[in-house]
């Protein structure tokens, strides 16, 4: 009884200091972003800083419209991309987990090889502008690389095969079509993958700045990452070069190590608000998956 | 098995039937651009021949891409300058910034995906000759024959040689500070608290005493700071003895009377640089974590924590480095400015090989060279909306705007004849002059004109820049002692390649003089 309480009081410590290596650089990343620039540059970056300002937020503010404009092209692409991307991801994933499909091994193994290898950026580029033309639009930033992936599929497929076959049976001898099983059947059992590959998939087009940068030129299009990391590299574009006097004034107003924690902490905090929700399907999701291997 | 190796072999010949589909699209996608760009070149060509008169041109809509953002007012200028360009050569202009975040990327892969773009800004800051290597422009001198004549006139010859590569010219320069001299920026207030005789300071050895002093009386303030990320203490201080040849891999010293490359890391003046960047670091007038300190010099200082930098100078860098700093820098040049290829090769505007119509790019260009509405509409923007005159040269922003929040944020450096835009209100009245003045009295290295081609020995350079990004950072700040690294780092780049490098510089560099 001693000894497990013990055991306890351990690892109670050990989950505090691995939780706390996890929160405390979130906590310093807030703290700075409401930290004075000057004290900042003076004395380091701290828990306790001297003097705390909001400059950071308010030149962010000045930027607010298109911040705004940012987020909601982001909350948009983030929503409709994930429930397109699970449709056809699972759509595919289900018949490739049925032993009946003919030519069953081939489909899995074309799945399976864009796993491995990928075409490259310049063909994908030619074959995304050239034949579906998603060059400044929003579909440049829904479809490219993030849409369908190989592990997501293969991840479902295998929940899937974990179904009963019987279960499909029984729903075929009572007159349901496969839409119909699909939809009734296999759905509602596999909500902890669903859930678990919408997590993935939601927190990549919501990190996503790569797509923005290669298939957009269009600034009113931007998400809030492509606009964060402009914001972030146009500050430090205009230290590196050559400036004149007027532009170098700009720069004497920018709060620039504080602006970057403003901007991380803006661009960190739905998905932390999100995460939560997802919680407990992820954590089911993974177990699931790792028992049947 | 034999079963499952049938089926392999099955879905092995499904996939490269696909592969080959995918790319007969992709190659079809990227070939069809260029093959209708070469069969209207000739019919516009045609058009130009018979008659000079713009009314008789077919109008065409220029796009020109370089790096930026969109701004409020890019849609006002744009048609302001497409008015001009339309009476003068029946063409629209399109302006098209890509960010600079996004511009190496996005440039080649609209390239090589044969999407149209006329005139495009290319900089050796954005690997030009490895763009002009692929292919992605197009020579230009046969076009600035014909149609480029104010270019020639206002850029002089050698200095339009920069962008030659392979004995193709492609890119003109824009008008700007050829040159850059170097020296030392000094927040003022402190000099003139300690009466400190800047007259006295003649070379960067002589700013050892003023360290000194400096780090006695001043405690909580760090002699000298970083001037940039990218430039090292040593980088600046050699950067007046030799021409680096666009990238240190073999340098010709600047006082030389013969063309013959030399191993920079093995010269006295490179070790002396050393020694007295050392020393300073040993003293302790250089912060501890210079190597790897992200933080930005003007920062350091502009929080009182910082004297002094080590900075290239140009007409008008008191202001310069005094606005970022916020507060009064005082500006020391230690040597007479300097020109080379790499200053020049900077900032240059080029034409795409997905143009539509080279010629009009051209004659575009040429305006860019002499109109002077069309080069204050690209510089400053628009009048009364982004600027008003203040006199017949100079302007100011309008009530209520400033450089904060103006719709167009002012351009003057980047593409044309800058020399004929307007002068800002708190720049030199008589900038231009200044800087024009400036850049013939520089010093001009023999190899001007002179641009190295990479490719024959690329592996070589690849290898050697490694060993370079191991060492530059520690030994060019102080941080590692010369006595015992250097001789390690010059070893270590013989061994990646650098002799091979420096023969193969020199060929082409007596090839180039020969040739001229």
């Amino acid at each position: 009884m001693k000894n497990g309480k013990l055991f306890n009081i351990f690892i109670g410590v050990v989950v505090l200091f691995v939780s706390s290596a996890c929160i405390l650089p979130f906590v310093l990343l807030f703290i700075s972003s409401i930290t004075d620039e000057n004290t900042i540059i003076q004395y380091g970056y701290s828990f306790f800083p001297h003097k705390l300002s909001l400059a950071a937020y308010g030149y962010i503010m000045t930027h607010a419209s298109n911040i705004f404009r940012a987020y909601g092209i982001t909350v948009f692409i983030t929503a409709v991309g994930t429930a397109v991307s699970l449709i056809i991801t699972s759509m595919l994933a289900y018949p490739l987990s049925r032993k009946d499909l003919p030519g069953n091994k081939v489909f899995t193994f074309l799945v399976f090889f864009t796993v491995l290898f990928s075409g490259g950026l310049v063909p994908a580029y030619l074959v995304y502008t050239h034949l579906i033309n998603v060059k400044n639009s929003l579909l440049g930033l829904i479809v490219p690389m993030l849409l369908m992936n190989g592990f997501y599929v293969l991840i479902m497929r295998t929940f899937f095969s974990s179904i009963p076959k019987s279960l499909i049976e029984s729903a075929n001898l009572d007159g349901a079509g496969e839409l119909r099983i699909f939809a009734s059947i296999i759905i509602p059992l596999s909500l902890p993958v669903m859930a678990t590959v919408g997590l993935f998939v939601c927190i990549n087009y919501w990190n996503d700045w790569f797509n923005g940068m290669i298939f957009l030129t269009d600034s009113k299009l931007y998400s809030i990452q492509n606009y964060l990391n402009r914001i972030l590299l146009d500050i430090d574009f205009l230290n590196k070069n050559n400036v004149s006097s007027s532009q170098a004034e700009i720069l004497a107003r920018i709060p620039k190590e504080t602006v970057r924690m403003a901007l991380a902490v803006i661009g960190v905090v739905p998905i932390l608000i999100a995460y939560p929700f997802f919680q407990k399907y992820f954590a089911k999701g993974l177990t699931v998956g790792a028992i049947k291997g | 098995m034999k079963k499952t190796t049938k089926k392999l072999g099955l879905a092995l010949a499904f996939l490269f039937a696909l592969s080959t589909l995918i790319v007969g699209c992709g190659s079809q996608g990227s070939t069809s651009a260029p093959a209708t760009t070469q069969t209207a070149a000739p019919a516009t060509n045609a058009s130009v021949a018979s008659a000079s008169t713009a009314q008789t041109l077919k109008p065409y809509e220029i796009i020109f891409a370089y790096p930026g953002d969109e701004t409020k007012d890019m849609k006002a200028v744009q048609d302001a300058m497409s008015k001009i360009t339309q009476e003068k050569i029946s063409a629209t202009i399109k302006l098209m910034p890509i960010s600079w975040s996004a511009w190496a990327q996005q440039t080649t892969l609209m390239i090589a995906g044969g999407e149209k773009i006329d005139a495009i800004f290319t900089s050796n800051y954005f690997n030009y000759d490895s763009v002009v290597a692929k292919g992605e422009l197009l020579p230009i001198e046969d076009l600035l024959k014909k149609y480029g004549q104010d270019i020639t006139k206002t850029v002089e010859p050698d200095l339009l040689n920069c962008s030659g590569i392979g004995g193709h010219l492609y890119a003109v320069p824009s008008m700007r500070d050829f040159a850059a001299d170097f020296g030392v920026a000094l927040r003022k207030d402190i000099v003139d608290k300690y009466g400190i005789d800047t007259s006295k300071i003649k070379t960067y050895a002589d700013l050892t005493d003023v360290f000194k002093l400096v780090k006695e009386k001043e405690p909580g303030m760090m002699p000298l700071v970083k001037g940039d990320d990218t430039t090292t203490f040593v980088e600046q201080t050699i950067s007046g003895t030799f021409d680096r040849l666009d990238n240190w891999f073999g340098v010709l010293p600047m006082a030389s009377g013969d063309m013959k490359v030399v191993d920079m890391y093995e010269t006295k003046e490179y070790s002396d640089a050393l020694n007295l960047v050392r020393g300073w670091f040993t003293a302790g007038y250089i912060s501890k974590d210079v190597a790897t300190s992200k933080e930005q010099g003007v920062d350091i200082v502009k929080s009182g924590k910082g004297f002094a930098m080590l900075v290239p100078m140009k007409p008008g860098a008191e202001l310069r480095w005094s606005n970022p700093c916020a507060t009064e820098m005082l500006c020391l040049r230690f040597t007479p400015p300097i020109t080379n290829t790499s200053n020049i090769a900077n900032v240059m505007t080029s034409i795409s090989k997905t143009t539509g119509d080279a010629d009009r790019t051209m004659m575009f260009l040429n305006l860019m060279y002499s109109d002077k509405d069309l080069v204050n509409l690209y510089d400053n923007g628009v009048e009364n909306l982004d600027y008003v005159k203040t006199s017949d040269t100079a302007i100011d922003y309008p009530t209520g705007l400033s450089a904060a929040n103006t719709g167009y944020p002012s351009n003057n450096w980047m593409v044309g004849n800058n020399f004929l835009s307007y002068i800002w209100k708190g720049d030199d009245p008589n900038l231009w002059t200044k800087m024009s003045d400036f850049n013939k009295s520089s010093v001009r290295s023999k190899a001007l004109g002179f641009s190295f081609n990479v490719d024959p020995v690329k592996t070589e350079v690849a290898a050697v820049a490694n060993v370079q990004s191991q060492y530059k950072m520690g030994l060019e700040t102080g941080t590692l002692d010369p006595a015992k690294v250097l001789p390690e780092f010059v070893s270590k780049l013989k061994a990646a390649g650098l002799e091979k490098i420096i023969t193969e510089k020199q060929t082409q560099l007596d090839a180039w003089a020969a040739a001229k």
